[in-house]
């Protein structure tokens, strides 16, 4: 099975607190994905330590292919103990998603996990068992295309309490708002974003815990070619279209006398799209066979600028809705951030007539960075991305 | 005009005066009654005959419907001095509940029988019949002049008995009250009341034009005249804010103003108003809820804008897994009854109407993002956004989201299609009326400004547009093209599909 493993986190710091007590560990080997969530005791700096140490400590352990036992020992004799509790304490979950489409649990009193299978909630089943004196919850699953998986600490079900919600935002609440929420497209990151914004809202922006939460979705492979630019030698033209068009999944392609080289070597007309009118970024237009049609640097310059936006620490819930606009930018950022796992970019390195205008501020070289400034920014993202420059 | 209704006791009425108060309360009672059967009857000939040709029922046309021969029937009991007024009420009575048969409401006639007394109604302020006020400048004291006795019942008065000679019309030219030895058919009485009213009749006295009709009443033992008082029309206040009032679960009405950008100002419910779900709330009470909102709409200057719930509902009740329904505080009739009111209280301050606006989404649509989905109801009273997490209370949510309207109106676009073929594409909105075909090969933005910009200014000379659509639509129309006018660029406005 050839799945490609989407995963993205984010987290409230206490209200008042500098350092989250909650830390999430996503290590990616060959044939696994590992992610660790770890939620300190107390908050603030010493829950800080306790869950980056137990986050660091299980993942390099399960990351070198040791069993669970040996990573709970581990973490029972080494965690500092805490001067007023006197117990070293660390909450975590543990979850390993294997590329042969394995799963693995493993909770310590922290929220149990969600699965959801398409959209609806499907609860893992696990069985407990000590280690080191620790009640260790745990199950192996099958993994499907389409499963998601949330992981929350404790902070995201205790949210709203003495604020919005007598009791708090419940397990099971937190469950309905997920699969109300759930849209098949929704990068993990997104979906963190979107619950953690909820719970902020229902703390009122004053949160009583730190707060985490992580999504793992497991999602097909999907290949998004996007064509920039001309060929340098013209009779190239014909052999790098037909290498573009015959490659599987969304076609794109980025600016005006590369859009007519594609047009004229598929024998199609090129059509203005009026589907979105933006006077601050330029028009697309329509080749039946192409999913998207745009110019070239303006585009690509605020497809990336949306792209970092999006990718930020500091990101919020609006730089992912702003994708959802129609215009080429956000549609192509959309295409790389929410739909394609493996990103082909065939880059054309011609001199484009207008770029020798001394008084144009855009050069072949800047089309270049912003490509290469793109492709950075989707490997970060876990995904697979190809250059080849014509 | 802003009306204000005082009620002013009627002092300590000896047994003669009581005996005549009564008896004018019972004989009015009775003719209305009268009246009312037989109108009844009669209902279908009075709503074919006194139609106006345009417009709504006029109770100043109903009321010709008592002809001679029927008022001279009133005389058995004994309301002369009010015959104007039983025509004038009757004729209100039958407007209201014609005009709303027209709009196919569930209405009836207010029943005849019973033993029910009926207030007195006064229908004009004058000196020489139906009511007026005087006043004893010495003691600052206040008297009303009422007119209750028909000829024969017609009596003496001692002059002692009201302050000698002291007392003053309260009319234009303040003329001193004289009595003689002459039978009369009026009774004058002492008057009782707050500072509030003495505020009101202070004012009537520098114009005593502001006086107008008044009900006698009894409550309990005690006598009371309602006195309406025109307050005028109070310097415009131009709105600087928007405040939405929407109907609530736990509160009867909660209202959020926000300034032009949107930005909340103030929220919470309406003071004053409160209790259990789906209930008609007393006049009086609607009374208070619509003083209170005026108030605040006042201090901040406010549009008011309230929910149009006449053909479409809100959806603020909700059912728990239980099936357990939660209704408004306030049903559909009684909250369209407060606008009614928030009508002219607002007028009278100087105020806008209120805005009426469709309020089906105000309890689904995210107030951050706009996104609407009934997915976005958690719960009974909470509101958490699928789309991008914003969190509110239900209404609180509703109010602001009302608060908002029209400026979302003011942003939201128009919708054009477009057909784009190998030759050029063809833009259409049979909302204002476009129809344009714009090859390839021209500047297509910039031709559809232009024949955007001739729709508009063929509407300012009313060209065709006037000439071919009628009501609602060339309203709307109107409406879109004119915020076309508005913008920077009518592209903005536009949404391609």
């Amino acid at each position: 099975m050839s799945l490609y493993i989407d995963v993205g986190y984010e987290n409230l710091n206490k209200y008042g607190e500098e350092l989250c007590g909650d830390k999430v560990e996503v290590i990616r080997n060959r044939d696994s994905v590992i992610l660790v969530l770890a939620d300190g005791l107390g908050s603030g700096v010493k829950a800080n330590i306790l869950s980056t140490l137990t986050s660091k400590i299980i993942g390099t352990i399960l990351a070198n292919g040791l069993e669970i036992e040996e990573a709970v020992d581990t973490i029972a004799n080494t965690l500092p103990v805490c001067r007023e509790r006197n117990i070293a304490y660390s909450t975590f979950t543990i979850l390993q998603i294997f590329i042969s489409g394995d799963g693995y649990l493993v909770e310590f009193d922290n929220p149990s996990a969600f699965r959801f299978r398409k959209g609806k909630s499907m609860p893992i089943e696990t069985d407990s068992r000590e280690i080191c004196g620790k009640i260790i919850r745990e199950a192996r699953f099958e993994v499907n295309q389409d499963d998601l998986f949330v992981l929350v600490s404790d902070g995201a079900v205790h949210a709203g309490i003495g604020h919005a919600l007598n009791l708090g935002w419940q397990w099971e609440n937190i469950d309905e708002y997920i699969q109300r929420t759930f849209r098949s497209e929704m990068t993990s990151k997104a979906l963190a974003k979107l619950l953690l914004s909820a719970c902020d809202n229902l703390y009122s922006h004053e949160p009583g815990d730190d707060t985490t939460v992580a999504a793992v979705k497991i999602k097909r492979m999907a290949n998004v070619n996007v064509m920039v630019g001309p060929p340098v030698d013209a009779r190239m033209d014909k052999t790098v279209v037909d290498r573009f068009i015959s490659e599987e999944g969304r076609k794109v392609v980025c600016g005006g006398t590369t859009s007519q080289i594609v047009a004229r070597a598929l024998g199609r007309e090129i059509m203005t799209n009026f589907r979105y009118y933006n006077p601050e970024i330029p028009p697309m237009a329509e080749i039946e066979g192409i999913d998207l049609t745009t110019e070239g640097v303006l585009t690509l310059r605020e497809a990336l600028s949306l792209i970092k936006n999006c990718i930020s620490n500091e990101s919020t819930m609006k730089d992912f809705l702003r994708l959802d606009k129609k215009d080429g930018a956000s549609r192509l950022a959309k295409f790389l951030i929410e739909e394609g796992t493996n990103i082909n970019f065939f880059v054309g390195r011609a001199i484009n007539p207008a770029h020798q205008n001394p008084d144009f501020p855009l050069n072949l070289g800047l089309k270049l960075k912003l490509v290469e400034d793109m492709a950075e920014c989707i490997r970060s993202m876990g995904k697979q991305v190809n250059i080849e420059y014509n | 005009m802003g009306l204000r209704t005082i009620v002013l006791k009627i002092y300590k009425p000896g047994r003669e005066k009581k005996r005549i108060l009564d008896e004018a309360i019972y004989n009015y009672s009775e003719a209305f009654r009268f009246l009312l059967d037989r109108a009844r009857r009669e209902i279908a000939v009075i709503g074919g005959s006194y139609r106006l040709a345009s417009g709504p029922y006029r109770a100043g046309a109903l009321m010709k419907w008592v002809d001679r021969d029927l008022s001279e029937e009133l005389d058995r009991f004994k309301v002369q001095p009010f015959k104007d007024s039983l025509k004038f009420e009757l004729g209100m009575v039958l407007a209201g509940y014609l005009n709303l048969m027209e709009t196919g409401a569930d209405a009836r006639l207010p029943r005849a029988e019973g033993s029910a007394e009926r207030p007195v109604y006064f229908c004009r302020y004058d000196t020489r019949r139906s009511y007026c006020l005087l006043y004893d400048r010495e003691k600052n004291r206040y008297w009303a002049k009422l007119y209750l006795l028909n000829k024969d019942a017609a009596r003496t008065t001692d002059i002692k008995t009201y302050g000698g000679n002291r007392l003053e019309y309260v009319c234009e030219g303040s003329g001193a009250f004289e009595c003689n030895r002459r039978k009369v058919n009026y009774i004058i009485v002492p008057l009782s009341f707050g500072k509030y009213q003495e505020r009101f009749l202070r004012d009537a006295l520098i114009d005593p034009k502001t006086l107008r009709t008044a009900r006698l009443m009894k409550r309990g033992k005690d006598y009371y005249l309602a006195v309406s008082i025109d307050t005028g029309k109070a310097e415009a206040l131009a709105a600087e804010t928007y405040m939405g009032v929407g109907r609530g679960l736990d509160n009867s009405l909660v209202y959020t103003t926000v300034d032009k950008n949107g930005d909340i100002i103030g929220s919470g419910p309406i003071p004053g108003t409160g209790g259990p779900g789906g209930r008609a709330a007393s006049l009086h009470e609607l009374h208070k809820a619509a003083n209170n909102i005026t108030e605040i709409a006042q201090k901040n200057k406010s549009q008011v804008i309230v929910q149009n719930l006449e053909k479409i509902g809100d959806e603020i009740r909700w059912s728990d897994s239980g099936g357990n329904e939660c209704r408004p505080v306030y049903d559909r009739r009684t909250y369209i009854r407060l606008a009614e009111l928030l009508d002219y209280k607002l007028a009278g301050m100087g105020l806008p109407s209120p805005v009426r606006v469709s309020s089906s989404d105000i309890f689904y649509r995210c107030f951050d993002c706009g996104f609407y989905s009934k997915k976005n109801r958690f719960s009974r009273d909470m509101f958490i956004c699928t789309k991008c997490g914003a969190t509110m209370g239900i209404e609180e949510l509703g109010s602001l989201n009302l608060a908002r309207k029209l400026i979302r109106y003011g942003k939201s676009r128009i919708k054009v299609k477009v057909a784009v073929t190998p030759g050029g594409a063809r833009f259409t909105s049979k909302l204002i009326g476009l129809d344009c075909f714009i090859p390839h090969d021209e500047n297509q933005p910039e031709v559809l400004r232009q024949e955007i910009q001739r729709l508009l200014e063929d509407m300012r000379q009313n060209r065709e547009v006037g000439e071919i659509l009628r009501g609602n639509e060339y309203k709307r129309r109107s409406s879109l093209l004119k915020k076309f006018g508005r913008s920077a660029d009518c592209m903005d406005l536009i949404e391609f599909i």
